[in-house]
């Protein structure tokens, strides 16, 4: 016999205390599009407690002083329009316009996207490229960590006291910033990456000052690559510099295989997605 | 079991359901409303698209309860008692379905298309439709369906 319930609490403060009250039973849910792919199949135990954050006011998409503010509940479809987040932070627009089809756009949540904790997260990515801060919320108040710091954290610790994420702080890009978003997949609408290589990255004429690249299908999350930094930065970024880091960069990537493409073709991709979006700088 | 309230092609419905269940379920085995098609389940197909407070979404990837309180448009909804609507009779005039399975859905997520661009590109409607499957590849006819309704929405010749 089913033993589920459903909560729809309507602030943050009470669903942190109701999340901390149920549980292990707790199962939070916003756009579904995901979770539901679970129900679904009857993968998970029904002896649940959906607790639905889609009631905390939790959409919003705002400008505070040098950020855009993005609350987790924002689905896909409202930041891609978003003309703040296309100004300020074009990136995440551009990797959000093309994950999923429109319908799932519609509901899917770039809280969500970092629920799923996957490899091909392309929404985690863009924030992970930009420099995003996740914030979240709990009965014991709110914490701040870099979203790379958040993916690799045990979920025990960075969402314990009935902890949620609230919102995603990401750093506008400056005038004198430049960024790359390269997506391969298997055909233009309604694709999941096959792999994705993004960036953040300063330059003064041909010289690199700054460089966060990322890359997403490549390891078990996507991750910032030290390697870009290290090879790149305080260099002048020419043809020959953007082949060594190709190569070098791929010591870092553990890719898999999967249906949508082998570890073998995803190394040999990442090198020229990382071309390719080095090369746009020069 | 938990009380849904919802309203369904402008009739309020009031169903007990099961916290986990999803809207496609709802519609088609309580509610009888069988436009929206079981195909995936894993949001892939477009099969079941429905229009949810005017936004295109999948009923199978749609949690029940948490649309407790919206308005829900199916396929039956579309056309309504005036009789068709222009993209149901462009689908019949271009023979834009062959087995039907994918028509209600991609009818819904061309409705959806047209709702907020009356005039459609090809290119627009290829990407409005990316998230809807057709196993007997009509694709040609559909979009072609799509962009004489369009003509005639916008030129005053159908519903809107």
């Amino acid at each position: 016999m089913l033993n589920e319930t459903f909560h729809a609490p309507g602030d943050l403060s009470q669903a942190c205390s109701l999340i901390s009250d149920l549980g292990e039973k707790a199962i939070i849910i916003a756009g579904g599009t995901d979770l539901m792919v679970r129900f679904n199949r009857h993968r998970v135990n029904r002896n649940v407690a959906l607790v639905y954050v889609g009631k905390l006011g939790l959409n919003f998409i705002k400008e505070e002083q040098d950020h855009i503010v993005i609350g987790a509940c924002a689905n896909l479809a409202d930041i891609t329009a978003s003309a703040l987040v296309q100004k300020k932070i074009p990136l995440l627009a551009r990797a959000c316009s093309q994950m999923a089809s429109p319908a799932i756009r519609n509901a899917a949540t770039l809280g969500g996207n970092l629920g799923t904790n996957a490899r091909n997260a392309d929404g985690v990515a863009a924030l992970m490229a930009l420099g995003a801060v996740v914030v979240t919320a709990s009965t014991g108040g709110e914490i701040r960590m870099p979203i790379e710091a958040f993916v690799t954290t045990p979920k025990k610790e960075k969402l314990a006291n009935g902890g949620i994420v609230k919102q995603f702080e990401v750093p506008c890009l400056t005038a004198d910033e430049r960024w790359a978003w390269e997506k391969l997949r298997q055909r233009q609408g309604d694709s999941r990456s096959i792999l994705s290589v993004s960036l953040r990255t300063k330059m003064a004429g041909n010289i690199c000052k700054s460089m966060r690249l990322v890359l997403g299908s490549m390891a078990a999350h996507p991750f910032v690559s030290k390697t870009a930094a290290e090879l790149l930065e305080g260099k002048y970024i020419s043809s020959e510099l953007i082949d060594q880091a190709a190569k070098e960069i791929l010591s870092e990537t553990d890719p898999g295989t999967d249906s949508r493409a082998s570890a073998w073709y995803r190394a040999k991709a990442a090198q020229v997605l990382i071309r390719r979006v080095l090369s746009q700088l020069v | 079991m938990v009380l849904l309230e919802i309203s369904v092609n402008g009739k309020g419905c009031r169903v007990l359901v099961d916290a986990t269940t999803s809207l496609l379920t709802v519609l088609r085995e309580q509610l009888h409303i069988t436009g929206p098609k079981i195909g995936c389940e894993t949001g892939d197909c477009g099969a079941c698209s429905v229009l949810i407070d005017g936004k295109l979404r999948r009923a199978c990837l749609t949690n029940a309860m948490s649309v407790n309180g919206s308005e829900i448009t199916t396929v039956e909804g579309i056309g309504g008692s005036g009789g068709l609507h222009a993209l149901q009779k462009s689908f019949y005039e271009h023979h834009a379905s062959q087995c039907g399975y994918c028509t209600p859905g991609m009818i819904v997520a061309s409705k959806a298309l047209l709702d907020n661009n009356p005039t459609p590109t090809e290119l627009e409607i290829k990407e409005a439709l990316s998230g809807n499957l057709c196993r007997c590849a009509s694709y040609v006819n559909i979009i072609k369906a799509v962009k004489s309704a369009a003509l005639k929405t916008s030129n005053g010749g159908g519903e809107p």
